[in-house]
């Protein structure tokens, strides 16, 4: 399951007062495949993060609404 | 979920939020920008549009996995490099002087943006760590205001250096 992080517009005193959560209302989900490689040598490294290119498959009923261009992504994940 | 995998959504949920309040704190800044030129008239100089990769967070089904997938940036050396603009640590900027032209007025665009941020917040936060490529930015971070916001600082910066912006006299 894919979460969207939303863009959010700014309102006089509308800073969030409370975190991030998965199941607001505002939160656009998909259900996607990613397809991607995970091998070494095509890892980026940064400071706190490797990253992995890749693409993802929305399911065919939310392709037109896609926020990728072409569907080309990068996968993030955490160094523990 | 066991607990490895509920630390590791912990960890992106706080950069989900990091984005969250990037995108709101940015559009603080263009919001702010059309009220000057509706009142000042337009600015000598062209403004930046930017704007945040589109980001999601994905849990895989039945897997204690969990991942930050962001949209693909296509980097040219010459047209589009990489740049880290602004630090998370200090925020004079850190770019090359070699950079394009274009770059570099992104960078002290920037520098304004978190001025403009931090006052207009009433000193709560502004986007620190500015990276991108072209105009689109990525992996923010929120400096906040311990003092304001004890249970919501992820980089606590305590003062802000107000001679980096070019724009104050």
């Amino acid at each position: 399951m894919f979460y969207k992080i939303p863009e959010v517009t700014y309102a006089v005193g509308g800073l969030p007062n409370k975190p991030f959560e998965l199941d607001a209302a505002n939160i656009r989900k998909y259900d996607s495949t990613l397809y991607i490689n995970l091998s070494n040598n095509l890892m980026w490294q940064g400071s706190f993060k490797t990253a992995h290119p890749g693409t993802i498959k929305f399911d065919a009923r939310q392709l037109e609404t896609s926020p990728f261009t072409e569907n080309r992504v990068c996968a993030k994940q955490m160094y523990q | 979920m066991q607990m490895r995998a509920r630390e590791k959504l912990k960890s992106f949920i706080i950069k989900a939020d990091c984005f969250w309040w990037a995108s709101i704190l940015l559009d603080l800044i263009y919001q702010f920008i059309a009220y000057e030129v509706k009142t000042r008239g337009k600015p000598p100089h062209p403004i930046p549009y930017l704007c945040w990769a589109r980001a999601m967070i994905m849990i895989v089904k039945d897997s204690k996995k969990v991942w930050l997938i962001e949209e693909w940036l296509d980097i040219d050396d010459h047209e589009r490099p990489f740049a880290k603009y602004i630090d998370n640590c200090f925020v004079n900027l850190c770019i090359p002087e070699m950079v394009p032209p274009k770059a570099q007025e992104t960078a002290d665009y920037l520098v304004f943006t978190q001025h403009v941020q931090w006052e207009k917040t009433q000193f709560v936060a502004f986007i620190s760590d500015y990276l991108g490529i072209g105009d689109i930015l990525t992996d923010p971070q929120i400096t906040t205001n311990p003092y304001v916001m004890p249970d919501f600082s992820f980089n606590p910066l305590l003062t802000f250096n107000q001679q980096a912006c070019k724009g104050c006299p």
